[in-house]
């Protein structure tokens, strides 16, 4: 990369601060995958049209932090 | 100015003796405005607790000093939980002299269903109030006070807690067996040859073994209460040196552990050198990827520019990192970012020298 693109490149950066990583409500829950254009076959309203590959949170491995 | 995190009466003081300083507050998990609950405003797809429990779908055992403060206890406020105690005392279930139980058939349940954490109502703690308050919360257990949904500092706040509960466990159990040599009972408790690691029918509206409960308790049957209060009496003016003495050697080095996660957690450091630990992409929303790391009970919301740069926390210096996402990325990572993906463990320090296996290309 040329001097002068690289230059460009920190005068126009975008700034990240750790107001941009948010936290938010609730926890993780079963995880819906959207694969491309294929028309899914999900019979849940809010994933009508996602192909339904369902993943539980402790299938997908995430640490679910319970005493 | 960061609040002190609301402690039981008795622990409060021992805690910030271990920690060294003042213990901040857990202020995203906010019992009274559960961050568990749905609302309104929440993201179609997250795991909710049940509004009728919130996390409190865990009935924890109660050691011989808490139960006693407890009963001693003439809050209003703590009414339910006092009756609920007395009530278990009465029917003499899963009440010894170590403590009053949560019972087996709630651990054989709790234990063997997945993710029942805030989504069983079957199994809300019969220390709540109806309306939802914790019938004991000025003396609840370590396993109460130190839990929380969300964390300030992501991972670096839930080490800290976690292993403050492993030290209060700890504490808890040394100090309850303390209490019952002071007060010449538990030969009938300790001296079981085979422990019991199953429900007795007593747990399930059966007959109560009296012979086995006599030989528990001995001179103490049927004076229960007076025997936990007696216990609280004991531990409630101890310093927590005097804990140190009474207790064993696991104590000693659990409350190192603590010190040095307290150290973790008042320091905002960034490592010299920065890699991917774990992070779960688990949905899109708002124009940001929705995420997990550390624990799915506190998912974020990643700007998409943050996680395609990631990749570039590769084991290099951290800040020649910054400097290759700046020029080849356009995007400037402030360093109290670069903090908090390490606190919610997306990111972890690296030492290639410590590596167990090193890169060979």
């Amino acid at each position: 990369m040329s001097e002068e693109k690289e230059k460009e490149n920190q005068k126009q950066a975008e700034e990240l601060s750790a107001e941009d990583l948010k936290q938010v409500t609730g926890g993780a829950s079963d995880i819906f995958a959207k694969i491309g254009d294929i028309k899914g076959e999900s019979l849940d309203d809010k994933h009508r049209d996602q192909r339904a590959i369902l993943v539980s949170p402790v299938t997908a491995g995430i640490k679910m932090r319970q005493p | 100015m960061i609040s002190d995190a609301t402690l039981p009466e008795l622990y409060a003081p021992w805690l910030r003796t271990v920690a060294g300083g003042p213990i901040p507050a857990e202020t995203k998990a906010t019992c009274d405005h559960c961050a568990m609950l749905a609302s309104p405003g929440s993201g179609p797809d997250a795991g909710y607790f049940h509004p009728d429990t919130k996390c409190c779908t865990f009935k924890p055992n109660l050691p011989n000093f808490l139960a006693g403060r407890i009963l001693s206890e003439s809050d209003p406020s703590m009414l339910e939980g006092r009756k609920a105690v007395e009530a278990q005392i009465a029917r003499r279930v899963a009440v010894k002299p170590s403590e009053v139980s949560s019972g087996f058939v709630f651990s054989l349940l709790y234990g063997a269903t997945p993710f029942a954490m805030g989504r069983a109502p079957a199994l809300r703690c019969h220390y709540l109030s109806p309306g939802g308050e914790c019938g004991i919360w000025k003396h609840r257990p370590g396993v109460c006070a130190t839990w929380y949904c969300k964390h300030v500092r992501g991972a670096t706040g839930h080490r800290f807690w976690k292993l403050a509960d492993k030290l209060l466990r700890e504490v808890e159990q040394d100090l309850a067996y303390w209490c019952m040599a002071q007060h010449q009972v538990g030969s009938g408790e300790l001296g079981e040859l085979a422990p019991q690691t199953r429900p007795h029918v007593s747990e399930l509206d059966g007959e109560i073994d009296w012979a086995q409960y006599r030989r528990l308790w001995g001179n103490w049957a049927g004076r229960e209460i007076e025997f936990y209060q007696a216990c609280a009496r004991l531990v409630e003016t101890l310093t927590w040196p005097q804990v140190e003495e009474n207790c064993g050697p696991r104590v000693g080095i659990l409350a190192g552990l603590v010190r040095d996660a307290y150290a973790h957690l008042e320091s905002s450091a960034i490592p010299e050198r920065l890699r991917i630990k774990e992070v779960t992409f688990t949905g899109f929303e708002g124009g940001n990827y929705k995420v997990t790391a550390y624990s799915g009970f506190d998912p974020l919301l990643m700007p998409e520019r943050l996680a395609r740069v990631l990749r570039y926390f590769d084991g290099r210096p951290t800040e020649e990192a910054l400097q290759a996402i700046l020029v080849e990325r356009s995007v400037r990572l402030d360093l109290s970012l670069v903090r908090r993906l390490v606190d919610f463990g997306i990111l972890e320090a690296w030492d290639s020298g410590k590596s167990l296996f090193p890169m060979v290309s």
